[in-house]
């Protein structure tokens, strides 16, 4: 049995971790607060920008766009999964599901691909499949995520649709459902399903300065690249959800062990006392003889 | 009147505000937008921007890829980045001026990046230009 002195210093280990944990679920709280302002912020440009798109598709006339419409259909076409994940741990099966998606994909859709690839955006995705499954890694992604840099990598992706070397890009990312939810989604993004055509379309003239399919071939990356942006936020924002969450269970845990360990010291102490006296006692009762 | 937002990624710079007229940069050359416009879709090129928030305190931008969008007396613009002339720092957009004109002037890359160098003093320019533009009088 441990001693006194043994159950103390673990009391006050497990303390120590849990203010640790105490802090960060602080910070994570903090953290995803930012995250969802961000998302909240890109809301209305997205929305604009989806609405000027549909207002291009409704225009009258029939837009094609490399990036809209499916490819002509080969017998087995490429595919490009970017799988997103997070830079750093502890934020429960944030990561783990992600990588299970993965897992679960490669293997069903083998048959249906040709080439099925990999790419990764987070470090937990990409240490994951390091060894098993190769591609492409955009590292440290999330520290100072801007608009800019998920443009970059929009522009990079298109360019790999554009150049025919995948038919089809798929984004699998955790999706922000509350601050304690995260649904794992995939999520085609390329090509670019054509809004739903039963909307009012609305025949009026409009202008288009320099001209209708200019306006569309860069209307269309832009419209990409909010997506992408969108994803990441989502992802971002869930991380820290999940890390918040995972936190607080962690603290709750550490005050139960705490509980625990305090209730046995006690016992522990108790039965020293007890000892002691009964000694004591014994004692001068052999004295008086 | 016209109704004016503009939005970029990062937030709303301004919600829908009543306006008289808003001059947009435009693909083709400048062009001032009255209420009455037709129906139009323009990409926006860099520029300058200038609107009026409610109460009529006068707002100078550097806008640059962005769209603009005409659509019954409803303005709105969407801009990849936007920075109002408050929030510019000139030294380094004078900096970044100098630099990519120290780039074109160089001989060795002249074909690869001579578009990028070209933007990007456009930019730097357009930066400072916004950052000192002063106010015409009323």
């Amino acid at each position: 049995m441990a001693s006194a002195k043994d159950l103390r210093k673990r009391i006050q280990s497990v303390k120590n971790t849990q203010q640790i944990t105490k802090a960060m679920k602080m910070v994570s709280a903090a953290k995803l607060r930012r995250a969802q302002d961000n998302i909240i912020s890109l809301r209305p440009y997205a929305h604009e920008v989806n609405a000027v798109i549909s207002g291009v598709a409704h225009a009258g006339r029939e837009l094609t766009h490399p990036l809209l419409a499916p490819r002509e259909q080969t017998e087995k076409p490429n595919i490009l999964m970017v799988l997103v994940t997070s830079d750093r741990g502890l934020c429960g099966a944030f990561n783990g599901s992600i990588i299970k998606t993965g897992q679960r994909l490669l293997k069903t859709e083998a048959e249906k691909y040709g080439k099925v690839d990999f790419a990764f955006i987070g470090k937990k995705g990409y240490e994951f499949f390091k060894l098993r499954k190769p591609g492409k890694y955009y590292s440290s992604f999330f520290t100072g995520l801007t608009f800019a840099k998920s443009a970059g990598l929009s522009q990079e992706l298109v360019g790999l649709y554009l150049s025919g070397e995948y038919d089809e890009i798929k984004f699998i990312y955790n999706e922000f459902k509350s601050a304690i939810s995260q649904k794992v989604t995939v999520e085609t993004l390329l090509p670019i399903r054509a809004q739903d055509g039963a909307q009012a379309a609305e025949a009026a003239i409009t202008i288009y300065e320099p001209s209708a399919p200019e306006i569309l071939d860069a209307l269309l990356p832009k419209h990409f690249a909010v997506q992408v942006h969108r994803m990441l936020l989502e992802s971002l924002a869930g991380e820290h959800g999940a890390r918040m969450a995972a936190m607080e269970n962690a603290t709750k845990n550490a005050g139960e062990m705490i509980r625990k360990i305090t209730l046995l010291y006690n016992k522990t102490r108790q039965a020293g006392i007890t000892k002691e006296l009964l000694e004591i006692i014994s004692g001068t009762e052999a004295a008086k003889g | 009147m016209l109704t004016l937002s503009i939005v970029t990624p990062e937030r709303r710079v301004v919600g829908p505000i009543p306006v008289e007229s808003v001059p947009v940069p435009g693909a083709q050359g400048a062009m001032p937008v009255l209420p009455g416009h037709a129906r139009l879709l323009s990409t926006v090129d860099t520029g300058i921007l200038i609107f009026e928030r409610e109460g009529g305190r006068k707002e100078i931008a550097a806008i640059s890829s962005g769209f603009v969008e005409v659509h019954n007396d409803r303005v709105i613009i969407l801009a990849e980045t936007l920075e109002l002339s408050q929030e510019i720092d000139v030294d380094r957009a004078r900096r970044a001026a100098v630099k990519a004109q120290e780039r074109l002037h160089a001989k060795e890359d002249f074909d690869a990046n001579m578009a990028k160098w070209q933007r990007k003093l456009q930019r730097a320019l357009i930066r400072q230009q916004a950052a000192e533009y002063l106010l015409p009088p009323h």
